[in-house]
């Protein structure tokens, strides 16, 4: 197995001083391609910060972040937002979708970005909402959307760059147990088809139950890697 | 469509009403630069007219040295030819001649200094508006021989009614001699003008050479051009048509280089109100984007973490910019279009009835005029400067990180 996403000594503060919060503190992490891994902890254990440096949305203090061998933490802000498109999928907590689009166009806005023919964006965002089961919503915009078909939307959308990595931080936090375990599934079993790698957080347990391995983080720290 | 402008274009309606009010904001200001232009036209027109039909006409030929000291002695030679000749020149609408000296104007009650001016009323009635000016009495003849008309502040002074007598007393230009002649006042003249009215009188084009004792000429060609014309181009071609001769033509910018300015001002006024307006406009729109944007900041987070570059986010506000002046130049072409029109067909009366304005009375309505720059240069100035103003706002969105700007929303 290959590793896809390293960290090393990974580190994030915020403030100064007397104030300096230490969200991440020395986290070294290998997680390898085609891995189903929850990083789980309580609020404020430096879950979503893990995330957003994993995926470039932020920049660490110190440390560094590796994608595909790739050194993320010293890209260029340009080339940075290049291969996130092109390598990186994500699902947020909540709002994932732009609301002024319609579901289709949120799939096929990812494939724009990356400069596909209309065709083609066109036929794999109705093929992928098909496999999600939102064909029937591709024409409906996020509003007119339950919570738990607009992640599934976000789903969609994350697969259709055709990414290595999907991260969703806390993807069924905002919807229903039953809902939250049908979207972990769905993920389950996109992760068993494509082989694409998930890394997910979340502090529900029974979606805990679903992950193939759960990393712990306590205080900005693992405090626990288990293989399950 | 672009994926940027369909976005744009939905982004902008995502909130009609306050995307209606910044559209309408943009939207009056073109209006009232709009009604301003038109009114400036209409008064700018209003003020030619006055100025070129009252007496002066749209150009006029001189002796070279006479506008120096008015010196009756400079006049042009062979006028009948001159008058001819610049009849030939298209764009001219009518030419007419006339004598002109200063003197002293007398009755039996006082007596007050004046310029006499003799005219041929038939040429006359063509270049200026002797004939409206007519208030009581009867207009001269060509060849009266002892009528003259009088303004009717100077008939207040002279104290003299239809009929009574008048002495007009003048040097001859070329013997030095003084020349007196009587005449009866046949009429009086009413120009709404302070100097015409209280210092003028006229006399038929033959007594004004008799008076002077200059045959076949005369101080003062007045030539008025056809309303259709372009009056620098018949101007030029009447300078090219007397180049090299011993006279000076002079377009009514250069005899009345004081309402010119004035005009000048006007029109460079305009365009400095225009730019205060457009930076008041301009900061309700920038705090309008930046109140859009800062309602949108995790949504921009979402888009940048997708892989979205930050100029195209630049890009999309800028673009949202440019519809929204779009949007709002449509509604001011609308409303000023329409204020335009009222003001067109009813006109604007200032100052009651009479108002005094660079030396000229206004006793007119004056009625807004459409021009090319209010449906093209003003708009366009207006959809620039609304993007202009989302600069700003559109490099706030460009700065922000995709975790920043998921940290803001919260």
């Amino acid at each position: 197995m290959t590793v896809i996403i390293k960290t090393d000594k990974l580190s994030r503060h915020y403030g100064k001083g007397n104030v300096m919060v230490k969200a991440l503190d020395g986290v070294d992490l290998e997680i390898d391609s085609g891995e189903f891994t929850a990083i789980v902890g309580p609020s404020g254990s430096g879950k979503t910060t893990l995330l957003q440096l994993i995926g470039g949305l932020d920049k660490p203090t110190s440390g560094d972040v590796y994608l595909k061998g790739t050194k993320v933490s010293a890209m260029a802000p340009g080339a940075l937002s290049d291969f996130r498109r092109d390598h990186i999928g994500f699902i947020f907590q909540a709002f994932n979708l732009i609301p002024v689009l319609t579901a289709q166009e949120n799939v096929e806005y990812i494939m724009l970005l990356q400069n596909r023919p209309k065709a083609e964006r066109h036929e794999k965002a109705m093929s992928i909402l098909e496999s999600v089961g939102l064909k029937d919503m591709a024409s409906r915009r996020p509003a007119e959307m339950s919570g738990g078909q607009q992640q599934r939307v976000a789903v969609a959308r994350a697969l259709a760059s055709e990414p290595d990595i999907i991260l969703a931080d806390e993807p069924t936090a905002n919807l229903d147990s039953k809902t939250g375990a049908d979207l972990i599934d769905l993920m389950k079993e996109f992760n068993e088809k494509s082989g694409v790698t998930f890394v997910f957080s979340t502090h529900d347990t029974k979606i805990m139950e679903r992950a193939k391995r759960l990393v712990r983080l306590v205080d900005g720290r693992i405090s626990e890697d288990i293989r399950q | 469509m672009g994926s940027n402008t369909k976005l744009a274009l939905r982004n902008i309606f995502r909130n009609k009403r306050r995307t209606f009010l910044t559209c309408l904001l943009v939207g009056s200001g073109l209006a009232i630069m709009m009604f301003v232009d038109g009114l400036m036209l209409g008064m700018k027109d209003m003020m030619i007219s006055k100025v070129t039909s009252t007496w002066l006409g749209e150009a006029e030929i001189h002796a070279p040295q006479f506008r120096r000291d008015m010196d009756a002695a400079f006049s042009v030679v062979g006028a009948d030819e001159v008058v001819r000749r610049a009849e030939q020149v298209p764009g001219v609408e009518a030419v007419a001649p006339r004598t002109l000296v200063t003197g002293m104007i007398s009755s039996s009650g006082n007596a007050t200094g004046g310029a006499i001016f003799g005219i041929d009323p038939q040429r006359e009635q063509n270049v200026s508006r002797i004939n409206e000016a007519l208030t009581a009495g009867h207009m001269i003849t060509a060849n009266a021989r002892q009528d003259i008309l009088i303004g009717y502040k100077m008939a207040d002074l002279l104290d003299v009614e239809i009929g009574d007598r008048i002495v007009l007393t003048a040097t001859e230009p070329l013997s030095g001699e003084i020349a007196q002649s009587l005449y009866f006042v046949s009429g009086f003249l009413r120009f709404n003008d302070r100097a015409m009215d209280s210092s003028t009188a006229f006399i038929s084009y033959a007594a004004g050479q008799k008076l002077l004792a200059m045959p076949g000429a005369a101080q003062e060609i007045a030539i008025s051009i056809h309303p259709s014309a372009d009056q620098d181009v018949v101007v030029a071609n009447l300078k090219e048509s007397f180049a090299g001769e011993n006279v000076e033509l002079l377009g009514w910018w250069e005899l009345a280089p004081d309402v010119a300015s004035i005009l000048a001002m006007q029109e460079f006024g305009l365009w400095i109100m225009a730019v205060i307006l457009f930076i008041l406009v301009s900061l309700g729109l920038i705090n309008t984007m930046f109140m859009s944007i800062f309602e949108r900041h995790y949504e921009f987070g979402v888009m940048l973490g997708l892989g979205t570059r930050s100029s195209k986010l630049f890009s999309l506000i800028c673009w949202e910019g440019a519809l929204i002046g779009v949007f709002g130049a449509l509604l001011g072409l609308g409303m000023g279009g329409l204020a335009n029109s009222w003001s067109a067909r009813y006109g604007i009366l200032f100052g009651k009835g009479t108002s005094e304005f660079a030396g000229l009375t206004l006793s007119e309505p004056v009625f807004n005029q459409f021009s090319v720059t209010q449906f093209t240069s003003l708009p366009a100035f207006v959809v620039v400067l609304t993007v202009l103003a989302c600069i700003i706002p559109a490099i706030h969105a460009a700065r922000l990180t995709p975790s920043s700007a998921m940290r803001r929303a919260i």
